[in-house]
């Protein structure tokens, strides 16, 4: 949960540069340090599986059972969202 | 779409080198991954706080909101519930178990573990990654087929972190309240569903 304390800061520091030429600051910063951090995360995150060995000597035996369990909770997931988006939200998409 | 594969590239780079090298596993990479979630989340918060339609974004926030925690729930149940019927055959509590991390990789697996032992924690920590993993490279496919809502329920309890970048590129920065208020909410019951699943 501390992640939350890093996002309320960088919240309030955007608050206060909201004064200044906005446009030109969220398009850096949004644009290219969101990209950047993205793929650095997902480059920490193969460094997690790489050299965790629980995972990589078990993903043979163990390895689609779990894949086929976060697969189908995310596709029962999306169906769910795709009618809370056409029920609940949809007025807002027409926009 | 070349996003994803960039993505992707990262990922497989990644896996390479920490399989590999012998000077990267020392090092400790669950620290890796949370400075960088950090960084990340810090960047975001800024572009949150410098958008032109805030109070769009605020405005989110109201009971409806209650449905996409709900949802997701619901929906993975449903999801791993059918597919378990169809062809894995397991103990339904344990699946549930595995199910309810909602992609809480880190403390699902280590409860599931304490109570039920390696193998099953092992499912739930790879179960969970993958669940973060497939969120954050296919958002922008989830968007299209399934609408704006739909990449929050599927980054469940990460929707309030990791994904939440992706999720805000893809589905727009106005999602940003119900991103944040799915991934509270599932983060807090993880714990409590995953122990009461697995002690009934």
């Amino acid at each position: 949960m501390t992640v939350i304390y890093f996002l309320l800061a960088g919240f309030l520091i955007g608050l206060i540069l909201r004064k200044f030429n906005k446009e030109f600051i969220l398009n850096l910063i949004f644009e290219r340090m969101v990209n950047g951090a993205i793929f650095l995360l997902l480059f920490s995150l193969g460094l997690l599986v790489g050299s965790n060995e629980k995972i990589l000597n078990n993903f043979s035996e163990i390895g689609f059972v779990a894949i086929l369990i976060s697969l189908s909770g995310i596709l029962g997931s999306l169906f769910i969202g795709f009618f809370i988006n056409k029920f609940f939200y949809g007025d807002e998409n027409e926009k | 779409m070349k996003n994803s594969l960039i993505i992707l590239f990262f990922f497989v780079f990644g896996i390479i080198l920490g399989a590999q090298t012998e000077i990267i596993q020392s090092i400790d990479n669950v620290q890796i991954a949370t400075y960088v979630l950090y960084g990340l989340l810090f960047f975001v918060g800024v572009s949150l706080g410098l958008d032109p339609n805030l109070k769009k974004i605020v405005e989110k926030a109201n009971l409806k909101m209650f449905l996409i925690p709900l949802g997701t729930i619901l929906g993975s149940y449903i999801g791993v519930l059918l597919i378990n019927f169809l062809l894995l055959k397991m103990n339904v509590r344990e699946l549930l178990a595995v199910s309810s991390g909602f992609g809480y990789y880190s403390l699902s697996s280590i409860i599931i573990t304490g109570i039920k032992g390696e193998t099953l924690g092992t499912i739930a920590l790879i179960s969970n990654l993958s669940r973060e993993i497939i969120t954050l490279l296919f958002a922008p496919v989830f968007v299209k087929l399934f609408g704006k809502i739909s990449p929050i329920l599927s980054g469940g309890a990460t929707s309030m972190d990791s994904t939440l970048p992706v999720i805000l590129k893809y589905s727009g920065r106005d999602v940003a309240i119900l991103s944040l208020f799915n991934g509270i909410s599932l983060t807090v019951l993880v714990p409590f569903l995953v122990t009461i699943l697995l002690s009934i």
